[in-house]
């Protein structure tokens, strides 16, 4: 298995448990909605990293096709996270258009899980890519 | 145009096997890649860089064009 792979699978896993942890963890009334969605965000910047150490993964290690792979999931994430940004934006403006003010606590959810989409995208993209080899440009 | 069919085939495994039966590994040891880049290319899912074609063609001491053909 590509060293790149085994990286992917980890972040797509914790991209997943990180989103999932949000919706468990939701405001039950208490006001700590968003330090609760902070903190998740700090412990996944700091999950990605322990990945990246224990995996190993350098960008100096990766060859050619690694680069081209994970330029082109790279592409394929972005178009996820706008789509995502998007959707829930969107979700947003529909339920809080007749008070034409968003609660702080959504913002900060579309950032989070925009963010973590950005992740589950990218690493989803590579495992895939390795499967179906990457795109050539023509 | 995006595809992820290369249109270009390839003879690095009989080169390979014409070169004393080399290995996957020494060849990617040879060209500076890893192992699974020489089995996608192979495989014909991927298509090398200009500068990775060359290597290849020198490790066997052929033109890149010997190795490397256009599917018509």
């Amino acid at each position: 298995m590509p060293i790149q792979t085994k990286e992917s699978a980890f972040t797509l896993a914790a991209s997943l448990v990180f989103m999932l942890l949000r919706v468990l963890l939701r405001d039950t009334g208490n006001g700590f909605g968003v330090e609760i969605t902070l903190l998740l965000l700090l412990l996944f910047i700091v999950v990605l990293w322990v990945i990246r150490h224990f995996t190993g993964v350098k960008l100096k290690s990766l060859d050619e096709m690694d680069l081209t792979i994970r330029s082109q999931a790279a592409i394929i994430a972005t178009h996820g996270f706008g789509a995502v940004v998007m959707c829930y934006a969107l979700a947003l403006y529909l339920i809080y258009r007749g008070s034409a003010c968003v609660p702080l606590p959504q913002v900060i959810n579309l950032a989070y899980f925009s963010w973590l989409s950005l992740y589950a995208v990218w690493s989803g993209s590579i495992m895939i890519l390795y499967k179906t080899g990457a795109w050539h440009v023509r | 145009m995006l595809d992820n069919k290369p249109g270009i085939s390839n003879q690095i495994r009989r080169c390979r096997f014409d070169s004393g039966e080399m290995t996957q590994e020494e060849l990617a040891q040879k060209t500076g890649v890893t192992r699974q880049t020489i089995i996608a290319l192979e495989a014909g899912k991927y298509l090398p860089s200009l500068l990775l074609a060359i290597r290849i063609a020198r490790v066997f001491n052929k033109n890149v064009e010997d190795i490397f053909q256009i599917d018509e």
